[in-house]
């Protein structure tokens, strides 16, 4: 018997999103992403104050603003040749570390919870799927209990990066050139205090949870394999080595880890609402909007490394550092990010004492009337680019590739499915009216609809440099 | 039940205390308990960030989360909500059917191509876009409330070039809304809004519709470094200390209570505390006349005032970028204050003369320029009547040196000069 479900709004990420899957003899035998929301950043960057890059590019994720205040930074920072100092790569990490727990804590209680365990029937927790609970009457309460918990203390993660951002979500603290809050012993002493709270927090709740989770729900570690192919740019800044990253890039490819190659990344758009559709270089940027009745069905084009499908997040990022070696399910890609959130968190620990009260924090610079870099770049979702072209002293070009658009890419010009969309395929689904788990296999992945909705590129414009 | 003052005073305590919520949320809940229905709220997401629900979040602690759920009937949130796709299209139906219900809507509304530029959900096969489903939900909304600026007046991705011609939720549905504007909007303000509209109506709205309640006074006059710019004290790069204004801070014609309120909680900072300039997130016209964020004086092209200057030392055009080149000047040139009101009343003027007063931006122009022109006619005052002083002392002074003068040249008169001496 076949049956087609579509699902929109696909609710519980961030942003919005669709999704059709189409299900035979109770299982999932083909799936469609769509991110069916167009906004255009690129294009409204272009004439624009290079400065003003990391606080408008924020704008496109509110859960995530600070990534892409980071990586912005980060490209201008490449194609003006800026030194951060020290105290200020540690700040921008701190900043970033902060919502990165912050959208990992909530992406697990709020977004994940639900598809596992019945919340209480208040608004706006009604109606949901019905399904069997698994788990204990007690471990549903530690959950629930958390779940509150997890509202606190999200927040004061938020309150933490408001020290040195000013202000969350869309901080100000991030600039190419460096942080702009120098610390002081209060504003550490504040931090720390807040930090060891969160970290407790992580222990001795995102920790047990996950593993209780896991325990009762042995099939997810089955379930939701895409392509095996993982990717990651590398994480954080390396305080010491200006542009470098400090955990390092890497893919994952027939089971064994090789180096990352830049250039082999495209684009293609054959079923996305755009004018051309021959793959090209993100640098490239050749895209034109065009809203298209028919085959088409995303406004998000189809990144792929070579000719092959990738997926990026805490997984990848876990794997290629040979911190975890299990599998590719959904059920690992959780595990990953609750162990990834544990090691970012004392991670933090680290650069608040490195910070050194007095010292420097920014470099402040002219722009040049011409130039062009580059940020890559791991962030909360998975690898984020940012690529910038300066000419007199305006945005010439800008060009944004997010995690969501590769994890949750639509079909390539070779038809091959994109992660998410293969991660479905083959998931068994008990009662095609309470579909529940379509989003515990999609939501592993963390889709975040704002991220991906706002892609364009500039038409004609390229990076001679850069072309082979 | 508590009146209607009292809650104002509580929304200005918030900004001493923790947050604006746990003085707001409990007396809410205490003040709907003898309600037979729940006030029900639908937050909608259009094309948004979705950093104002975030925001949103950035305010409850864990007891208070559950008084808001017990309190208002919020039935739809695509963050949190349980209910997906059919099931999550099928509670809005059910509300619109009943009506009644405070809508709150943020993102903008992409009006190109039909709408398709937006897809709200699927209703089997067929999108439903953002246009549709917004005068869906608003034909039958009590109250709606447009929260973050891109809701309230189009926001970042409907600045130029607008690739998907956007516009705010007012636009799209030809209503008034109440609009609770920021990039994103503080959590207070969302909370302390919507418990006004829930407990006594529609609050007192201000220029473009906003709560005066939070948006009532200028960033600039509230200011912890307001003392740096009288001292010209002026920071020269982004975390340098000092007054932010020549690097671009947009505090002196941005209205909010962002100085006093702080961001988030424990109130540990806000733009400007975090030595950057203030970019005027919650005005009607960001990001397009608050850019470039980091250069004082936008240089733009203005429709309405036919003047455009490139330099400081000029009166430019354009609501920002007019208030501050105004206020600097005040500051800087008082000597030729004439002049400068003179070129003021020249742009009200003119202004005036377009006739396009409907337009936000005009009208934002002259309540900016009227309130600079208060400022800067009690400053001429000021100087009038300490001008008046100087001259009433010299003129004492003058007298008395013409007094000596006489009483050293005519020493027989001495008699009656002791006389004068002894009347004064």
């Amino acid at each position: 018997m076949s049956k087609k479900i579509s699902i929109g709004p696909f609710t519980r990420i961030n942003g919005l999103w669709h999704l059709k899957v189409e299900i035979n003899d109770n299982v999932i035998t083909d799936a469609w992403s769509m991110g069916t929301n167009f906004r255009g950043l690129e294009l409204i960057l272009k004439g624009r104050d290079p400065r003003d890059a990391p606080y408008l590019t924020q704008r496109i994720c509110g859960i995530c603003s600070s990534a892409h205040a980071l990586v912005s930074s980060r490209a201008l920072e490449n194609a003006f040749n800026l030194e951060v100092p020290r105290n200020g790569a540690l700040i921008k990490n701190l900043i970033f570390a902060s919502d990165l727990v912050q959208g990992h804590i909530r992406h697990f209680y709020f977004f994940v919870i639900p598809d596992y365990i019945h919340l209480p029937e208040n608004e706006p927790f009604k109606p949901s799927y019905v399904f069997n609970e698994r788990l204990s009457a007690k471990g549903k309460e530690r959950i629930l209990n958390n779940y509150r918990k997890a509202a606190e203390i999200s927040q004061s993660l938020h309150e933490m990066l408001v020290i040195f951002g000013g202000k969350t979500p869309h901080n100000h603290g991030i600039l190419a050139g460096g942080a702009t809050v120098p610390p002081d012993a209060d504003k550490i002493r504040l931090f720390g205090s807040m930090l060891s709270k969160a970290i407790s927090f992580i222990e001795e709740a995102l920790m047990p949870d996950t593993e209780a989770l896991g325990e009762a729900y042995t099939e997810y570690f089955q379930l939701g394999e895409a392509h095996k192919n993982l990717i990651t740019f590398g994480m954080f800044f390396d305080p010491d080595i200006p542009q470098e990253n400090l955990y390092p890039s890497g893919i994952i490819r027939n089971g064994g880890r090789e180096d990352m190659d830049k250039d082999l990344i495209n684009e293609q758009a054959r079923y996305s609402f755009y004018e051309n559709d021959e793959p090209l270089r993100p640098l490239e940027g050749k895209t034109i909007p065009e809203f298209q009745e028919g085959k088409p069905y995303s406004w998000i084009k189809a990144p792929r490394y070579g000719k092959d499908v990738y997926e990026m997040g805490p997984l990848a990022r876990q794997i290629v550092r040979k911190k975890y070696n299990k599998s590719f399910s959904a059920m690992d890609r959780i595990t990953a990010r609750s162990l990834e959130t544990l090691e970012v968190a004392r991670e933090m620990e680290g650069w608040l004492k490195e910070l050194e009260p007095g010292a420097p924090v920014y470099t402040d610079f002219e722009i040049p009337s011409s130039a062009e870099g580059e940020g890559y770049l791991d962030v909360m979702r998975g690898a984020l680019q940012h690529s910038v072209r300066v000419s007199n002293k305006k945005i010439s070009h800008y060009q944004i590739v997010t995690p969501t658009t590769w994890n949750c890419s639509p079909r390539d010009n070779e038809g091959q499915r994109g992660a998410l969309e293969e991660a479905l395929v083959g998931t068994p689904v008990e009662d095609p009216e309470n579909p529940v788990e379509i989003g515990r296999v999609s939501r592993s992945l963390d889709v975040c609809g704002s991220c991906a909705v706002h892609i364009a590129g500039v038409k004609g414009l390229s990076f001679s440099q850069k072309i082979i | 039940m508590f009146t209607r003052r009292q809650f104002i005073q509580l929304c200005l305590k918030g900004i001493a205390a923790y947050s604006l919520s746990p003085l707001i949320i409990p007396r809410l809940a205490e003040a709907l308990e003898n309600l037979n229905k729940k006030p029900v709220v639908l937050w909608y997401e259009a094309n948004t960030c979705a950093g104002n629900v975030f925001s949103f979040l950035n305010t409850l602690n864990p007891s208070l989360l559950e008084i808001l759920e017990k309190s208002i009937d919020l039935r739809f949130n695509n963050t949190l909500m349980t209910a997906e796709g059919e099931q999550a299209l099928d509670i809005l139906d059910k509300t619109v059917e009943e009506g009644e219900y405070i809508l709150m809507v943020e993102g903008t509304i992409p009006t190109r191509a039909g709408g398709h530029y937006g897809i709200a959900g699927l209703r089997g096969d067929k999108p439903v876009t953002h246009v549709e489903m917004i005068e869906y939900l608003g034909s039958k909304a009590k109250t709606i409330m447009a929260i973050g600026s891109c809701a309230a007046f189009g926001g970042p991705f409907a600045a130029y070039p607008n690739p998907s011609h956007s516009v705010s939720v007012s636009k799209a549905l030809g209503r008034e809304t109440i609009n609770v504007s920021g990039c994103p909007a503080h959590p207070d303000w969302i909370v302390g809004t919507l418990s006004h509209v829930i407990l006594f109506g529609k609050p007192e709205l201000g220029v473009h519709n906003r709560p005066v309640l939070f948006y009532g006074e200028n960033i600039h006059h509230r200011c912890p470094r307001r003392q740096m710019f009288e001292d010209n004290f002026f920071a020269k790069h982004p975390g340098d200390e000092g007054c932010l204004y020549l690097i671009g801070c947009k505090g002196p014609v941005t209205s909010s209570d962002c100085p006093t309120r702080q961001w988030i909680g424990l109130h540990n900072s806000w733009p400007i505390g975090a030595n950057t300039p203030c970019i005027g997130c919650v005005n009607a016209d960001f990001p397009e006349k608050s850019m470039p964020f980091f250069k004082h004086l936008p240089d733009i092209n203005v429709t309405g005032a036919n003047i455009k200057a490139r330099t400081i030392s000029k009166v430019v055009a354009g609501g920002t970028a007019l208030g501050i080149g105004i206020h600097f000047l005040a500051n800087l040139a008082r000597g030729r204050l004439k002049l400068r009101l003179k070129a003021v009343e020249d742009i009200t003027k003119k202004t005036q003369e377009s006739g396009d007063l409907e337009d936000h931006q005009q009208e934002d122009d002259l309540v900016e320029i009227a309130e600079e022109l208060d400022v800067l006619t009690k400053k001429e005052e000021d100087l009038k009547k300490k001008l008046k002083q100087l001259l009433r002392k010299r003129k004492s002074r003058l007298k008395k040196a013409k007094k000596l003068k006489s009483k050293s040249k005519s020493k027989n008169k001495s008699k009656k000069e002791k006389e004068i001496t002894e009347d004064e």
